[in-house]
């Protein structure tokens, strides 16, 4: 895989690209605060450059999106979120159907007991698509 | 989908970024038409065929016509 740098050569993609290194330059110094702070023992340093970090890329992410005059993203990125977030919820929905009634099953049979970490990735994976389908029901409503 | 952006766009000798520029997207996904890995929507097709001043259908083609 080739690491492509991106030279623009105008002056919207050069804005274009300080506002991304801008934004992905939040999220990394936040990221690496938390590793550093877990690191070092400063945890709760590390945490707050987190929190900092990720919410000076978040905010530079929607003034760029929604008040900015530069195109950070378009309707492609757009698409492949959307064929991303399907591929997962399926892929999730597909393991969860399959691997839960059977576990079900061997555990009313004696064959199996269900762990905390289970239970709570059962829950987890309930809400998500509890979510989904609220989300789901009020989008084709409205279409 | 098939199309003739690329040779529209050496016709006008301006660049990717140009034409990205023109109808407001990325550079990227200019490049994604050309090589025909993404089609673009309906409104991204207008405005290049606007920009080009010529139909939709001049410039992008189903597969298998």
């Amino acid at each position: 895989m080739f690491l492509v740098i991106d030279r623009p050569e105008t002056q919207v993609g050069r804005r274009r690209q300080r506002w991304k290194q801008a934004i992905y330059g939040s999220f990394t110094v936040g990221i690496a605060a938390l590793l550093v702070g877990v690191g070092i023992g400063f945890e709760l340093v590390g945490t707050i450059g987190y929190f900092v970090g990720v919410t000076a890329g978040a905010a530079l992410c929607l003034y760029a999106c929604f008040v900015g005059s530069v195109t950070i993203s378009d309707e492609r990125f757009s698409a492949i979120e959307r064929r991303a977030s399907h591929y997962t919820l399926m892929g999730l929905a597909y393991a969860g159907i399959a691997t839960f009634p059977a576990l079900f099953v061997l555990e009313a049979a004696g064959h199996f007991e269900f762990s905390q970490t289970q239970d709570t990735l059962l829950l987890a994976l309930s809400a998500l698509y509890l979510v989904w389908s609220a989300v789901y029901t009020a989008l084709r409503i409205r279409a | 989908m098939k199309n003739d952006l690329r040779s529209r766009r050496d016709a006008e000798s301006i660049s990717q970024e140009e034409l990205a520029v023109a109808v407001d997207v990325t550079r990227q996904t200019i490049n994604a038409i050309e090589r025909e890995r993404y089609d673009p929507s309906l409104e991204l097709a207008f405005a290049l065929a606007d920009h080009f001043g010529c139909s939709i259908e001049d410039i992008f083609e189903p597969e298998d016509s």
